[in-house]
């Protein structure tokens, strides 16, 4: 469902990982390109590198080598604060293990990424409350994190991924710590958003549901070694501000 | 507001934590704002008098052998008359009367004060008048100032006193007014004023140096101005009286430096003591906050992925640690409250401006500050180091989140090796000043403290007004006070070392010209069994006998200090000495005597002289009682004796010589307390810090110690290699506060008795004990990590 315009483009992208013994090659001459609007999963065993890939994508992470480039931006050039940016502003994270903080309530959990922008309170506040009721959760906000079951906190990670308005989300193992029904759910609210235009990366284990994604591409050894679905093909670039 | 309130939450969550954290600040910086009360009350709080920064103490020097010397009354009034840097020049001498006709007769203490006294100090009486000038004349004196506590305690504070007339030593004293609450003329309690009413052959009287002088300089004359004057007054006054003048000079210091610069070590080293203690807290905290920094890596590394910029999350940490570092100092200011008091009570009598020792603005603002920087300080390493989170490792599901890096570790190791540095340095301190201690009271002060009493008397000067008055009653009461039971020996003299009175007088030798460095000597003025009752030996020649009275061969005994510098080759029996600068009265040494220290115990004994009482005698007299051990009830019955001669006689004070030893070794042991009580906190930090880094160490490494037992490792190589990490981090901290602490040994060296910048026996003492500790302190963890148990180590790695 990608309209075309590029959000993510990686051309021979490697990532190595030096320890005082060992020079270990996680990622290796990784090409990607993924437009917006896109539904990607990522597949692999494990220590293929999808989530050091992931990694890259969110910008956590830069890459030893090769070109990434975010929405016209060449992730490799930015400094650590730019990087903190674009990762608040352009990308939305959803955790296998939902990573919402114990101390804050949910409304605070979604509310946090939106306070970093210093967004007014008023707008924020809309904001969170517009996310929340999106996964269908603006009824339990009061609540901390360990008052709430998995899914429920899956759905609190999802909202606060969506209530930036982000470019791109990013979700590694999105339903690997819950139940099937809850992990349905999950896919579930992934592909309403999808439809409504979101980009999504997703790495999952599940074929199921990386068969719901609209491309699928497979890691193995660090390397990009399958890809499913829409044919790999170059997109215009999106404009920046996109 | 936000990060605050995320703050307090994180306080609330971890209540041990918080509770271990808080009391730790409120220690260190309790501690801190408790020394820095005194320090900032006795040192730089203006002294309570109206611009009390013109005030200035004006002194006499000899140098270089007196350095301060007293003020003899014809240099006050000759300054008085020449100089033109001050506002008001004013003297003042203590004295005491005995108070009559007002109840039970009492000792009271008096200052003679010129006219001009309180007006220099720019202070008016609360009730009545100041003293007039003509008041300040012989004859017209008989008028008192009372002080505010003496008004309150013998006269209810009833204010028709003002007017009516007391009695001191049978003379009528009309009252003309009372003092402001808390009035001190130069920090010294005294219980009323009277005017100094100097006679004319006092106001020419350049030798007898026994008042004291302050001024107030004129608005526009800087210190350096009044010095340089005062200098051309008293070349000039050396060479108008050479006989009494020579060499003498004028020092002129601001009053608040005079009053408190003596205390200023010994606080200032304080407050360095204190200030160690806070580093150790401030690192014990920081570790605290490294260990939950590492529990709290995945909450940082989902704010960073969420897009928290570095300064934000330091920025939240930071916040965190300054309300824990504020909330810390607040209870620390409340412990400050009761630590002052405490240490007001223990303070040495003899520490300057102790009552306006408080709590005030200033140690709140103090202790604001201090938490403030504390905070950063102990907050900035975790905040920073919180920032460098492997964010793709922290995030993922089972990722080491929660595992300690090796900069971390690092860096809570270097924290315990400082913080035993630092302890050990506390330590060494504290073992000195013991050392010091204990060797001060092992000097001799050159006569048997033990198991003898000093009975202090004013004489009423109306009563006992002549010499021959003054010796009978001493006569009688020695007589009284030798029959009470288990009283060994009587003597008297009109000063005793460690009690009071004494005076510093001028002599000549028989055949030698006088010069302008020879020496002066302490002067005593003894009874014959004064050297019997304080075990004072004789060492050649014989004592003072009762035959030695007012009409016979004038005789002296001297030291053995003054022998050997005076007549080093010659045998000093027989020779002859005139003391004072009066008219020559040539006395015969008949003996010589061991040396007495007469103020302190590690000062050099100066020259004494020792005339008999009833040739030289005073109404201030100190009756010296040898007992037999354990006397109960021995003082009542003193006072029954005294009181058997004259009822009316009060008895300023009856305290074991011992006692009056122990008073002067005050300032020392208040320093080896508190520096004792500061390195014992200081200790049981260290242990906490040690014992903390190294069981958090266990908890990290539980999986790896599993996987050993599993292997077959004997829980001694478990043991073993638990201490072994302490081991290393304990003799880092004992080689770093060694060298350290040989820099604070070399600065208390210079200040206490008998310190050498190397003492090993301290230092063997001090390393033993900290490693003892530390061994203690991480005896429970290494246990710990023995009892592993292989499998559940391994499933939670």
């Amino acid at each position: 469902m990608g309209n075309g315009e590029v959000i993510i483009r990686m051309e021979g992208v490697g990532k190595v990982f030096l320890t005082e013994e060992l020079e270990t090659h996680a990622l290796s001459d990784i090409h990607l390109s993924i437009g917006k609007g896109e539904f990607v999963s990522m597949e692999g065993p494990s220590g293929s590198g999808k989530t050091t890939l992931l990694s890259i994508l969110g910008a956590l992470d830069t890459p030893s080598t090769g070109n990434y480039q975010f929405a016209g931006e060449n992730v490799a050039a930015l400094r650590a604060r730019e990087r903190t940016l674009l990762r608040n502003q352009k990308v939305g994270f959803i955790f296998q293990s939902f990573n919402l903080i114990g101390d804050l309530t949910v409304f605070e959990n979604v509310e946090l990424p939106l306070t970093y922008r210093d967004m007014p309170a008023s707008e924020r506040r809309q904001r969170v409350e517009k996310a929340l009721e999106r996964v269908g959760m603006n009824r339990r906000a009061r609540h901390v994190p360990a008052q709430l079951s998995g899914g429920q906190q899956q759905r609190v990670a999802v909202a606060r991924a969506v209530a930036g308005d982000p470019l791109v989300l990013l979700a590694d193992e999105p339903t690997g710590n819950l139940d099937s029904s809850n992990g349905d759910a999950v896919m579930g609210l992934l592909r309403e958003l999808h439809a409504e235009g979101a980009t999504i990366c997703m790495v999952t284990h599940n074929p199921d549901y990386a068969k719901q994604a609209s491309r699928s591409i497979h890691l193995f050894d660090g390397r990009l070694v399958n890809e499913s679905g829409i044919a790999h093909r170059t997109f215009p670039v999106a404009n920046a501000s996109a | 507001m936000r990060d605050i309130r995320i703050a307090f939450r994180q306080l609330r969550k971890s209540p041990g934590f918080t509770a271990v954290a808080l009391l730790t600040l409120a220690l260190g910086i309790g501690a801190c704002v408790a020394i820095f009360s005194v320090v900032s009350s006795v040192l730089l709080r203006p002294l309570p008098y109206p611009d009390s920064e013109r005030l200035v103490d004006v002194i006499e020097t000899k140098l270089p052998e007196f350095p301060e010397f007293g003020v003899a009354p014809g240099q006050y009034f000759a300054w008085r008359a020449q100089s033109t840097s001050f506002e008001n020049l004013a003297a003042i001498r203590s004295d005491s009367y005995n108070l009559t006709g007002a109840g039970e007769p009492a000792r009271v203490t008096a200052f003679r004060v010129t006219a001009n006294t309180f007006a220099t100090f720019g202070v008016r009486p609360a009730l009545g008048r100041d003293f007039s000038e003509e008041e300040d004349e012989p004859g017209k004196e008989n008028v008192v100032i009372l002080s505010h506590a003496f008004w309150q305690r013998q006269f209810g504070g009833r204010s028709e006193i003002v007017g009516q007339l007391i009695h001191f030593d049978g003379r009528a004293f009309g009252v003309i007014g009372v003092m402001p609450k808390n009035f001190l003329v130069l920090d010294s309690p005294s219980d009323v004023f009277t005017p100094a009413a100097y006679t004319g052959a006092d106001r020419q009287n350049h030798g007898a140096h026994y008042i004291t002088t302050f001024g107030r300089l004129k608005a526009n004359v800087t210190l350096e101005q009044s010095r340089a004057e005062m200098k051309v007054i008293a070349d000039r006054l050396s060479q108008q009286y050479p006989d009494t003048n020579q060499g003498f000079g004028v020092k002129i210091t601001p009053l608040l430096e005079a009053e408190v610069g003596d205390a200023r070590p010994m606080l200032l080293l304080l407050l360095g003591a204190v200030g160690f203690l806070l580093l150790i807290a401030t690192a014990n905290v920081a570790n605290l906050l490294l260990s939950r920094a590492t529990g709290r890596s995945k909450e940082i590394a989902i704010r960073a992925a969420l897009g928290a910029s570095q300064g934000r999350i330091v920025r939240q940490l930071l916040t965190e640690s300054i309300v824990l570092a504020l909330l810390g100092g607040f209870l620390g200011w409340l412990l400050a409250q009761w630590g002052t008091r405490a240490l007001i009570a223990f303070a040495p009598e003899d520490l300057p401006r102790v009552t306006e020792i408080f709590v005030d603005a200033r140690a709140f603002g103090f202790a604001f500050a201090l938490s403030l920087v504390t905070g950063i300080a102990f907050g900035i390493v975790p905040a920073v180091q919180a920032n460098r989170i492997d964010l793709t490792e922290a995030l993922k599901e089972g990722g080491r989140g929660t595992s300690e890096g090796g900069r971390r570790k690092k860096l809570r190791g270097a924290l315990v090796v400082a913080e035993i540095a630092v302890t050990l340095v506390l330590l060494a301190g504290a073992g000195l000043l013991i050392r010091s201690f204990v060797r001060l009271q092992n000097v001799s002060p050159g006569f048997e403290p033990a198991d003898a009493f000093a009975v202090e008397i004013s004489l009423s000067k109306e009563k006992y007004g002549t010499p021959i008055q003054q010796a009978e009653f001493v006569a009688q009461a020695k007589s009284r006070l030798g029959a009470l039971p288990g009283v060994l020996a009587v003597g008297a003299s009109q000063a005793v070392p460690f009690v009071g009175g004494g005076s510093v007088r001028r002599f000549k030798i028989e055949g030698r010209p006088v010069t302008s460095d020879s020496p002066p000597s302490a002067f005593y003025a003894v009874t014959a069994d004064y050297f019997q009752s304080m075990k004072i030996p004789v060492l050649s020649g014989r004592a003072l006998q009762r035959s030695d009275v007012g009409t016979s061969l004038m005789v002296v005994v001297i030291n053995e200090s003054m022998a050997k510098k005076l007549f080093a080759d010659t045998d000093p029996i027989g020779r002859r000495i005139s003391i004072g600068t009066k008219a020559e009265v040539w006395r015969e040494i008949v003996g010589v005597v061991g040396d007495v220290k007469h103020f302190k115990l590690d000062e050099t004994p100066p020259l004494q002289t020792y005339a008999p009482f009833d040739q030289a005698s005073d109404d201030y007299v100190v009756f010296v009682l040898r007992t037999a051990s354990a006397i109960a009830g021995l003082p009542p019955a003193i006072r029954s004796a005294i009181h058997a001669v004259d009822s009316n006689q009060p008895i300023a004070s009856i305290r074991p010589l011992r006692e009056w030893i122990a008073k002067s070794m005050a300032r020392q042991r208040f320093s080896m307390l508190l520096f004792t009580v500061f390195s014992g906190v200081a200790i049981v930090l260290a242990a906490i810090g040690i014992y903390g880094v190294m069981a958090y160490s266990v908890a990290q490494r539980q999986g790896e110690i599993g996987v050993r037992i599993a292997l077959g490792a004997p829980a001694a190589h478990v043991l073993r290699l638990v201490l072994v990490q302490a081991g290393r981090l304990v003799v880092l901290g004992v080689g770093l506060g060694l060298l350290c602490g040989a820099a604070l040994a070399r600065l208390l060296a210079s200040m206490f008795f008998d310190l050498t910048t190397y003492d090993p026996l301290t230092l063997i003492a001090v390393v033993v004990l900290l490693t003892l500790v530390a061994a203690a302190a991480s005896l429970v963890p290494s246990l710990r990590a023995a009892k592993v148990d292989p499998m559940i180590a391994m499933r939670t790695d």
